[in-house]
């Protein structure tokens, strides 16, 4: 295999099993911050227990996500020195402003809401948790805007000849709003199926903690539409931009006249090019599911009427069962974009053959295994702890016991707990 | 202008050594608080607070490098790929052990995660010293460096191993509770004077055989983590707070030399002026604001654990 293969491997495994984890991350704190925030204003300590619970499935799902993200960061640096090269004066800032407006805000507070139960005041504990969810959305922002200047680079280059883009020509790049709205509401969905069927599992086995789940529940199937709804929208008005900057995408995805005579009209000049043709069964199966979960969540929010939605029994099955298939979608939605933007990694500027360090295959193809096989394994044990933390319910120690009640202390081997 | 950017390249790798430099240092140290579960804990909640707070500061310099000097990142980091891929995987490893380990009450799952997370930081820290040693002697952009293994760079890992050793554990004498600081303070006490002396010889080697860790600042910037090693072994047990400010320039020195190495190749890789102008702006407001929040985090727990406090790692 080439370089460039691998290295397209690399991002494509290692950039998909991350927005897995951020996804999911974007969509559960907003429920976070519904729980504790009503918590701090009513006082009710349901609201606690809630936000303990699912408050702790976040934070483990939090460091997956983190730990994918500086695997991707540092593919830039390592495998496509040539986009930052070329590309970087354009680009890097996006970057550069994500980790730096976002990242480490995020960072720092988030250490303080995990350490901070019982620590700090109810006020500044619930600031810190909304503090971390719109640097969250923020950095969410900076990033896209550094991938959608590469679908439709926008900047001119300047008078040495070096390509340039400020903030502001980034942020009115056309390709980045509805795809910024759309993975918003996307990341909703994600997170309102994993409540909406986590709670559903718990009143099915009567694990005795109805009322909290059956709270849960209605939260969740009433905010699903509105990440329904939402997210065809936007994806919608992404086809729009298409159409105008990414013809050939467009092509391959709704087979509108044919690749060919679409091809030669658009870009004349550079010759032939198209994305995989595959794509296209990406996209059916992200539309598909797209009108089948929004079918899905009205008749959901229909049967919230007398609490039919926990009476039925069927709908929680549904539920239970629905909660992987987001994150599915998700990933054939990045495949579409990304895998639809070649061959080119800056769109009409610059080959993904081009973008790729030169460097011996061997090499590349080690780091490749080693870190791919380090994420697919983190990955792996993260789902499992969510799951198993999923299960056992709410629990009072959710957010660790004070270190005095925590462990005996006692030879290695025998202390347990 | 130019030199603002390289200062602050140099100031965020700098501050990342520091703080992350208490993790590795604790994460090396898990058993020396003293046998048992509790204080394996605490050592870990030692740092739990600041864990995320103080690994994203590399996360920032790799990203505003690659904004501020786009043209050099690709060399640089091609030049060092096995380093970097290596340092890539030990940091995940690292990461999921803490994140990982306290999650199950099963003995056999932390003794695993608590394996994994002694061994990565001393590889971490191997290889961050490797790093340091190898980008100090060789030009970025030259062809992959297979065997970064010369006599040199081993130095820079013993120093690099031992000083964030140093670091940790007067870290540690800091946070753990009274009755788990016996032996953080006397592994300051033992590893000080010959982290001291390992600067002082790397220092010399600079000097006697013109590997380009000389120069003014870098030899300043030895002389100061010698002279920092030497009194902080000295006064940690009375005042460990002024002991670990010490033993931090200690870790920190490392940048200067790296920056140093890196500023002539720098001044040809610099973005384009409208570039840095756009961020130069952003920063203005946005590194005040991010200084506050971590001071804050810092304000708030940096005071000695006791039975009482939380713990979750
Ligand atoms: C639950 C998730 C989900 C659902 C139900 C949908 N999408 Fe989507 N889609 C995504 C999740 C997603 C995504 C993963 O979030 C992507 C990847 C990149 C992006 O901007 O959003 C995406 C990308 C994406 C793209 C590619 C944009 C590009 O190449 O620049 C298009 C054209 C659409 N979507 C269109 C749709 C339409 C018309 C849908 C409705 C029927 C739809 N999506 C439902
Ligand atoms: C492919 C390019 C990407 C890169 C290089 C990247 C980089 C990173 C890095 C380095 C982190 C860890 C930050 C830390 O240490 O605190 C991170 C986390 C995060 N990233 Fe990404 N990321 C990418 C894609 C995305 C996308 C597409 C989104 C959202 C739309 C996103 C949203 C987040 C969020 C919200 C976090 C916080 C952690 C979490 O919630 O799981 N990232 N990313
Ligand atoms: C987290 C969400 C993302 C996912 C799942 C994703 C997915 C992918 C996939 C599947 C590829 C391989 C395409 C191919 O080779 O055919 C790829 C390549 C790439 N993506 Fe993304 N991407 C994400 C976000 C981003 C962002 C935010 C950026 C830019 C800031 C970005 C930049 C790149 C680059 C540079 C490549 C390699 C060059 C290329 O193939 O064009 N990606 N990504």
């Amino acid at each position: 295999m080439d370089v460039a293969t691998i290295a397209r491997l690399q991002f494509a495994t290692t950039a998909s099993i991350h927005f897995l984890f951020v996804a999911l991350s974007l969509g559960l704190v907003v429920f976070v911050i519904a729980m504790e925030t009503a918590y701090v204003v009513t006082g009710n300590a349901v609201f606690e227990r809630m936000t303990k619970f699912w408050g702790r499935l976040y934070v483990v799902n939090y460091g997956v996500g983190i730990i994918g993200g500086i695997v991707v960061e540092l593919q830039f640096a390592l495998n496509w020195s040539n986009l930052t090269k070329g590309f970087g004066d354009a680009f890097g800032g996006a970057l550069a402003l994500e980790t730096l407006t976002a990242f480490f805000v995020e960072s720092a507070l988030l250490g303080a809401w995990i350490f901070g139960w019982g620590v700090l005041g109810r006020k500044t504990h619930l600031a810190l948790i909304w503090l971390v969810g719109v640097s969250a959305y923020v950095s969410a922002l900076w990033i896209l805007a550094a991938n959608a200047f590469l679908q439709h680079p926008v900047g001119a280059p300047d008078t040495t000849g070096r390509y340039f883009a400020g903030f502001g020509t980034l942020l009115r790049n056309p390709n980045l709003w509805d795809a910024f709205l759309h993975v918003v509401f996307a990341s909703l969905i994600v997170g309102s199926t994993f409540v909406a069927g986590v709670s559903a599992w718990h009143i099915l086995k009567r694990t005795g903690e109805a009322a909290f789940f059956r709270r849960s529940l209605r939260m969740a199937v009433a905010v699903l539409p509105v990440g329904t709804l939402a997210t065809v929208h936007w994806g919608m008005l992404q086809l729009v931009v298409i159409e105008d900057t990414q013809p050939m995408k467009l092509a391959v995805l709704e087979t509108i006249g044919t690749v060919e005579t679409i091809g030669t009209v658009e870009m004349s000049g550079t010759g032939e090019y198209a994305p995989p043709e595959w794509i296209g069964v990406a996209y059916q199966v992200m539309l598909r599911t797209g009108f089948g979960l929004v079918l899905l969540s009205v008749v959901l929010v229909a049967l919230l009427f007398r609490d039919w939605i926990v009476r039925l029994r069927v709908p929680l099955h549904v539920l239970v069962a629905a909660i992987p298939i987001p994150f599915a979608v998700v990933v054939a939605g990045w495949l579409v974009r990304e895998v639809g933007r070649q061959p080119w990694t800056v769109y009409g500027l610059l080959t993904t053959e081009q973008a790729v360090t030169s460097m011996a295959p061997g090499a590349v193809l080690a780091a490749f295994l080693a870190t791919a096989g380090v994420m697919l394994g983190l990955a792996t044990a993260g789902y499992w702890l969510i799951a198993r933390f999923a299960r056992r319910g709410p629990e009072d120690n959710a957010f660790g016991v004070p270190l005095g009640q925590a462990e005996p202390a006692g030879p290695p081997d025998t202390a347990v707990i | 202008m130019d030199v603002f950017w390289y200062c602050l390249l140099g100031a965020l790798f700098g501050v990342y050594l520091t703080l992350d430099g208490t993790v590795l240092g604790a994460g090396m140290l898990l058993r020396a608080g003293g046998p048992g579960e509790r204080a394996r804990r605490a050592t870990i909640t030692s740092f739990g607070p600041f864990f995320l707070a103080n690994e994203v500061w590399l996360v920032v310099t790799v990203a505003t490098f690659l904004a501020v000097l786009p043209r050099l990142e690709g060399p640089l980091f091609r030049s060092h790929y096995h380093l970097v891929a290596a340092v890539l995987v030990l940091w995940t490893v690292r990461d999921a052990a803490v994140w990982f380990r306290s999650r199950l009450e099963r003995p056999g799952w932390r003794r695993g995660w608590d394996r994994a997370l002694t061994g990565a930081s001393g590889a971490f820290a191997v290889a961050l010293g490797l790093l340091v040693g190898n980008v100090v002697t060789t030009t970025p952009g030259s062809e992959p460096v297979r065997m970064p293994l010369g006599w040199y760079p081993l130095l820079w890992a013993l120093t690099v191993t031992v000083v964030l050793l140093v670091h940790g554990a007067t870290f540690l004498v800091v946070r753990l509770p009274g009755d788990l600081i016996g032996g953080p303070l006397r592994v300051v006490r033992r590893l000080a004077p010959p982290a001291a002396v390992l600067y002082a010889v790397l220092l010399g080697a600079g000097l006697l055989t013109g590997v380009p860790s000389h120069g003014t600042p870098a030899v300043a910037a030895e002389a100061t983590a010698m002279a920092a090693l030497a009194v902080s072994a000295r006064i940690v047990a009375a005042r460990p707070r002024i002991a670990l400010a010490l033993t931090a320039l200690a870790a920190a020195a490392p940048a200067v030399l790296v920056g140093l190495r890196l500023e002539p190749a720098a001044g040809r890789s610099l973005a384009v002026a409208s570039a840095l102008d756009a961020l130069g702006g952003f920063l203005v407001v946005v590194i005040p604001l991010v200084l506050a929040v971590q001071v804050w985090t810092w304000w708030a727990f940096l005071r000695r654990i006791d039975s009482r406090t939380p713990v979750f790692f």
